[in-house]
C-alpha cells in the first residue's frame, strides 16, 4: 500500500512537471486583468487589414466565432454585428478611429469586451511543388468598461499549404473537412492561426477550466 | 502492477489533453465563409442549410453539446432578411433561453 502511494506522488509529480514548460509565463501573470473582470460577452469588431490580401479579413472573421466560443466566451453573431457595422458607415471603424466607442459598444449590446484583430502578414508562396502562407496577426482585447488591455497576443506562423496533413495533426479540437479545395484550405489556415492564438486566452466562464488555468504556463 | 500503469496512463491522459468541444460546429466555417465571400441566395442557402443540420445535430449528437452562441440568432437574423419574422423570433427566443447574457444583442438584432 505505502508503495502504491508514493508510485502515485511520483505520478503526480512527473504529470506536474510534464505539463509545464521551463517558462515561467503563466496565464494569470501574463493576463491578470482578464481574471478580475471576467467577460462574459465578446464583440469582434472587423479587422484591420495592413496586407494586400484581400480575402484574409473575410477568412478570419469567418472562422473565429467557433475556436472563441469553445474557450468559454459568448461571441456576439459575427454576420449581424458586421452588417450593423456596414449599415451605419462604420466597417473600417478600427482602420480609422484613434479611439474605439467602447461605452457604445456596452450600451448598444452589452459587450464585456471588445476584441481586435490586426492582420500585419497574409503572404503566399507558391513553389512548383507546395508552398506556404506566413501569417502574422495580433489579437488584443479590450475592456469595455476600463478600456483596459485584457488579453495580448502575436501570433506570427508560416504555415505549409503543399499537404493539409501538417495542419490537421496541429489542429486539435477541430474537424477537418474532408474536401480539400483551394478555398477551404484558406479557411482551415485561418482556423489554425486562430486556434495557436487562443491557447493563451484564459477560459471564460462557460469554460470547465474557467478560474482553474491561472497556472497554465504559455509561450508567447 | 497492471492496474496502477493502466492508472498511470488515465490520470496523465485526463489531466495533460484538452476538455472535450463544448458545441457542435459541422461544417459552419466553410459555408460560413463562401456566402461572405461569394455574396448571393445560393451561397446564403446553402448557409442555412449548414446552420440548421448543426442544430439538429447539436440536438441529437450529445446531451452535453447546447447550440453554440449564436447560432440561433444568425438563423434569427436570415429568417428576418428573409422576411419570416414568426420563425426568426421563435429562433432569437432561443438564443436568449440558451444565453441570457446575450439578451440585449439579440433583442437589437431581432429589430
Amino acid at each position: 500500500m505505502k508503495n502504491i502511494l508514493k508510485l502515485l506522488c511520483l505520478v503526480l509529480l512527473v504529470n506536474l512537471t510534464s505539463c509545464s514548460s521551463a517558462a515561467k509565463i503563466t496565464k494569470f501573470s501574463e493576463y491578470p486583468e482578464i481574471y478580475n473582470e471576467r467577460p462574459e460577452t465578446i464583440l469582434f469588431i472587423p479587422p484591420i487589414n495592413n496586407t494586400t490580401a484581400a480575402d484574409a479579413k473575410d477568412l478570419l472573421r469567418t472562422t473565429i466565432a467557433p475556436i472563441l466560443s469553445e474557450k468559454g466566451y459568448y461571441v456576439l453573431p459575427i454576420e449581424p454585428i458586421f452588417d450593423f457595422f456596414k449599415l451605419n458607415g462604420a466597417y473600417s471603424i478600427a482602420e480609422t478611429s484613434d479611439k474605439l466607442p467602447l461605452d457604445q459598444f456596452k450600451d448598444i449590446f452589452d459587450a464585456d469586451a471588445v476584441l481586435m484583430l490586426t492582420i500585419n502578414g497574409w503572404d503566399k508562396k507558391f513553389y512548383v511543388v507546395g508552398g506556404h502562407v506566413r501569417v502574422d496577426l495580433l489579437y488584443e482585447l479590450v475592456s469595455t468598461k476600463t478600456g483596459k488591455t485584457l488579453w495580448k497576443v502575436r501570433k506570427n506562423v508560416k504555415v505549409d499549404t503543399s499537404s493539409s496533413n501538417q495542419n490537421a495533426s496541429l489542429l486539435t479540437n477541430i474537424l477537418l473537412t474532408a474536401v480539400n479545395t483551394a478555398s477551404t484550405k484558406y479557411v482551415d489556415i485561418a482556423k489554425y492561426a486562430h486556434v495557436l492564438a487562443l491557447t493563451t486566452i484564459p477560459s471564460g466562464f462557460r469554460s470547465a477550466n474557467f478560474m482553474k488555468d491561472k497556472e497554465v504556463q504559455i509561450k508567447l | 502492477m497492471r492496474n496502477i500503469f493502466l492508472l498511470i496512463t488515465i490520470i496523465l491522459f485526463v489531466s495533460c489533453s484538452t476538455s472535450k468541444n463544448l458545441y457542435y460546429w459541422g461544417n459552419y466555417e466553410n459555408t460560413f465563409y463562401q456566402k461572405v465571400n461569394k455574396p448571393g441566395d445560393e451561397t446564403l442557402d446553402i448557409h442555412i442549410k449548414e446552420i440548421r443540420s448543426i442544430i439538429e445535430k447539436s440536438n441529437k449528437n450529445n446531451v452535453k453539446y447546447k447550440v453554440g452562441p449564436g447560432i440561433y440568432s444568425e438563423l434569427g437574423y436570415y429568417m428576418l432578411t428573409k422576411g419570416n419574422k414568426e420563425e426568426a423570433n421563435k429562433y432569437f427566443e432561443k438564443e436568449i433561453s440558451l444565453f441570457p447574457e446575450s439578451s440585449t444583442t439579440t433583442k437589437f438584432i431581432s429589430k
